[in-house]
């Protein structure tokens, strides 16, 4: 066994940097980008910190941007309509990401964001993506591309699952 | 344990406290302020030049070179052209001046020679009062000349200091924008987080649409003024010297509404007589007659299309934001009158519109 003392113990220990720039790249929506782009947009994005309890967003707010989660725990909710019971949508962990509709347009935000563990996440705006779209516009067009193939998955998903219920109902 | 009404009251007092500190450092920070603001003002001019370098893949530092760069060299420019008129200018003055050439018989001359070419107004009578309050002054003025050139190089000098701490702010301004950015939205708790982003990025979209209107409609002035000086040139003989660089100037002082067109006529006016000649009169009222168009074309057409949309803001308001803002801070206040006010404008309507849906 190696001595702790002869072994360099931040050998595996990444920066935060680095943690900062694998979610960001391990993210769809910025996948296809070079990774000199890739630290244009870690300039772009907000590092958070929230308590375990703490609301990232709830429903109802004003959507402006997404978020990956460098670390922690964070579940989607949404309220029951019949008895405002709390319903769990997802959960997410490390790396994962979520609000990303609102990057395209500025309808409110359709559930909440509660944080279940001590969580940092980085936040991306559509000022920021609109930014860039007229910075780089390469850039942009392929971050607007990879939004476009997350939406058209989920249309897909969508329209199987409605097949599948009228299917049902018949 | 408080109540409820001493935590307000404490809340109260302290919130007052801080605007009196707040209130009392703004005005003995003054210089430095203005000069920040100015900074601020400079890099959203600056900004959409850098951002248009970086479209061509030039790195974000060495495209800010590029454009400060060139904004020294267009600095320089103008420095070199108005040199030799500052210096006829101060010359004539200095000459005039110095050989006596403002004594009362000359004057009275001047002054009667004008009244007979005003056709519409007679004031040979009032000549002598005239003269009764103007020559002491101008005598006093021949003691002060010394003080005064003194003092306006050291003015120049100054000026020339804080430029050039304006650029160096705003070259790091522009280059490390996100970086400043990234750092100020730190600052902001969680709960006002995406509230704080989104007003920043309007207040920037602001600024830069507010800048993008007055550039155009300054652009649009300087060459029509430019066009008006070239006819009185070319068809009344008129000789007015550097036409072109008066018309640019009458378009920067356009910048400033409504004081901004009488100081762009002054520029046209001020070496009409300080040249003289038998039809000066003619020529000042041509100058009138083709700024007073060219405000009218600014007025009707320009300003409502493009500065109008920037702001957003019933002419009234803007009326009462200038003298807000000159009796403030004189000239440079009416100059930033308007933007303030636009950037308070948005702050409000986003903080009204968009709180109360993060408070739910």
């Amino acid at each position: 066994m190696k001595s702790p003392i002869w072994t360099n113990i931040f050998k595996n220990k990444k920066s935060k940097e680095a943690l900062e720039f694998d979610a960001i790249k391990e993210a769809i929506i910025f996948q296809g980008l070079k990774n000199k782009d890739l630290k244009f947009i870690q300039t772009m994005v907000y590092s958070r910190k929230y308590k375990n309890g703490d609301y990232i967003f709830k429903k109802g707010h004003p959507g402006d941007g997404m978020y990956i989660i460098l670390k922690g725990e964070v579940q989607i909710i949404d309220k029951n309509n019949n008895d405002s019971k709390d319903i769990l949508l997802a959960t997410l962990g490390n790396k994962d990401f979520f609000g990303e509709l609102s990057l395209l347009d500025k309808s409110s935000r359709s559930a909440s964001a509660l944080c279940s563990d001590e969580t940092e996440a980085l936040g991306f705006f559509r000022g920021d993506l609109l930014d860039i779209v007229n910075r780089k516009p390469i850039i942009g067009s392929k971050i607007v591309l990879n939004i476009s193939r997350i939406l058209a998955e989920r249309l897909r998903v969508t329209n199987n699952k409605l097949y599948e219920l009228q299917k049902n109902i018949k | 344990m408080m109540t409820s009404n001493q935590k307000f009251i404490i809340k109260l007092l302290v919130y007052l406290v801080g605007i009196v500190v707040l209130f009392l450092l703004l005005t003995k920070l003054t210089s430095l302020i203005l000069i920040i603001v100015l900074s601020i003002l400079l890099f959203t001019m600056l900004d959409p030049s850098v951002d248009k370098l970086e479209r061509y893949n030039i790195p974000r530092g060495p495209a800010t070179a590029i454009v400060i760069l060139s904004v020294f060299i267009i600095l320089g420019g103008v420095i070199l052209a108005l040199a030799p008129i500052v210096k006829d200018a101060g010359s004539t003055i200095v000459t005039k001046v110095s050989n006596n050439s403002f004594d009362e018989d000359t004057f009275r001359d001047v002054l009667l020679s004008v009244n007979e070419k005003t056709t519409f107004y007679d004031f040979s009578d009032n000549v002598d009062k005239i003269l009764e309050s103007a020559v002491p002054k101008i005598e006093a003025l021949k003691t002060k000349l010394g003080k005064i050139a003194l003092n306006v190089t050291f003015t120049i000098i100054s000026a020339f200091g804080n430029i050039s701490i304006i650029i160096f702010i705003t070259f790091f301004l522009l280059k490390d924008e996100r970086a400043l950015k990234k750092g100020l939205i730190n600052l902001i708790p969680n709960k006002h987080f995406e509230l704080s982003v989104n007003l920043l990025y309007k207040i920037q979209k602001q600024i830069a649409s507010y800048l993008k209107g007055q550039f155009m409609a300054a652009t649009s002035v300087a060459t029509l003024s430019i066009i008006g000086l070239f006819i009185i040139n070319t068809f009344f003989d008129a000789n007015i010297p550097y036409f072109v660089l008066i018309g640019i100037l009458a378009g920067l002082a356009n910048l400033i509404p409504y004081v901004g067109p009488a100081v762009g006529m002054a520029f046209a006016i001020t070496p009409v007589v300080f040249m003289g000649g038998e039809n000066m009169g003619l020529i000042i009222l041509l100058i009138i007659i083709s700024f007073s168009l060219v405000q009218m074309i600014d007025n009707v057409l320009v300003s409502p299309i493009v500065v109008g949309k920037s702001v957003d803001m019933h002419p009234l308001a803007v009326f009462i934001i200038l003298i807000i803002g000159g009796s403030l801070m004189g000239m440079l206040g009416m100059l930033f009158a308007i933007p303030t006010a636009g950037i308070i404008k948005v702050t409000a309507s986003e903080i009204l519109t968009n709180l109360p849906k993060y408070k739910q």
